[in-house]
């Protein structure tokens, strides 16, 4: 059981950190922005040629990873998921972390 | 710039914990190959591997993280994104190179090295955190114990190998045009 649940939390945190980081760029949310000349972080949609988002949009995933695993640790406390929930959970996140590469990759390339 | 006088060592600790790192990552992908197959011989150092992997991945990330800074203003933004300092530095080494001034002065577009960066920068975020879902996997669910997990397992093994490679020579490869060590 302890097993199952690790499983079902590691996946569902591996999605809410996929969803998390892309949503900004994707999604052009307000971001944390940090600017390293002037040492100030401040709100903004878009971060300019000095200012960086990058610390922003960790913060993003690092929040979708939160929000999802607690999710999963919720509703794993209630029921067991069965063997096809496990094994969709299992390839959503492989999938969402392979495509959220490939977008930035497609996104930055030179 | 935050950390900037700490720039040249942040940079040879984030190298050698990427080092590190590689070879952690490496080994444990390898050591996990016949899992499909349900063959587990070195489950328990390979399981070890995976954690420091994990380990390895956030230091490298943090020291890269506090880094980021000083590159993105003294190698993005006065140099990879400058045309005339690129201009600048190549008629220097013409002038060196025929030992007088370049008549006709070239110049070339790095703005290419930047995007490169940023694809790695991408790249080892997403890594950074499926090597630390990785090692909670191979703590709490290992697929020695649990074989439902072993498609899971084996993927983010080659996620986080994948993209601790592609950071690891993206790195080298933009270092070498300009890294973020002053001159003082």
């Amino acid at each position: 059981m302890r097993g199952v649940r690790a499983y079902v939390i590691v996946s569902a945190a591996a999605i809410g950190f996929a969803l998390g980081y892309a949503l900004p760029v994707f999604a052009r949310l307000v971001n944390l922005i940090y600017h390293p000349v002037e040492r100030r972080f401040f709100w903004a949609d878009t971060p300019g040629p000095v200012a960086m988002g990058y610390y922003g949009q960790v913060l993003y995933g690092v929040a979708g990873l939160l929000l999802c695993s607690t999710i999963a640790l919720a509703v794993t406390a209630r029921r067991t998921p069965g063997e096809a929930t496990l094994k969709l959970l299992g390839a959503w996140a492989l999938t969402l972390l392979g495509l959220v590469a490939a977008y930035f990759c497609w996104a930055n390339w030179p | 710039m935050i950390f900037e006088h700490w720039a040249r060592a942040l940079l040879v600790l984030h190298t050698v914990l990427a080092g590190v790192l590689l070879g952690a990552s490496t080994h444990q992908l390898v050591w996990s190959r016949h899992y499909l197959r349900g063959r587990f011989a070195r489950a328990e150092v390979e399981r070890r591997t995976a954690q420091w992997t994990g380990v390895c991945f956030a230091l490298s990330f943090v020291v890269g993280a506090a880094l980021y800074p000083t590159y993105k203003v003294r190698v993005r933004v006065e140099y990879l994104d400058a045309p005339t300092a690129i201009a600048e530095e190549s008629a220097l080494r013409q002038t060196h190179a025929q030992g007088k001034p370049s008549a006709t002065p070239t110049s070339s577009d790095l703005t290419w090295v930047g995007r490169l960066f940023d694809v790695k920068e991408h790249a080892v975020a997403l890594g950074a955190a499926a090597a630390l879902l990785l090692a909670l996997l191979a703590r709490f669910s290992h697929p020695k114990d649990h074989a439902a997990a072993t498609t899971l397992y084996l993927g983010l093994s080659l996620f986080v190998c994948a993209s601790a490679w592609s950071g690891a020579l993206v790195g080298i490869v933009v270092a070498s045009y300009r890294a973020v060590g002053g001159v003082t």
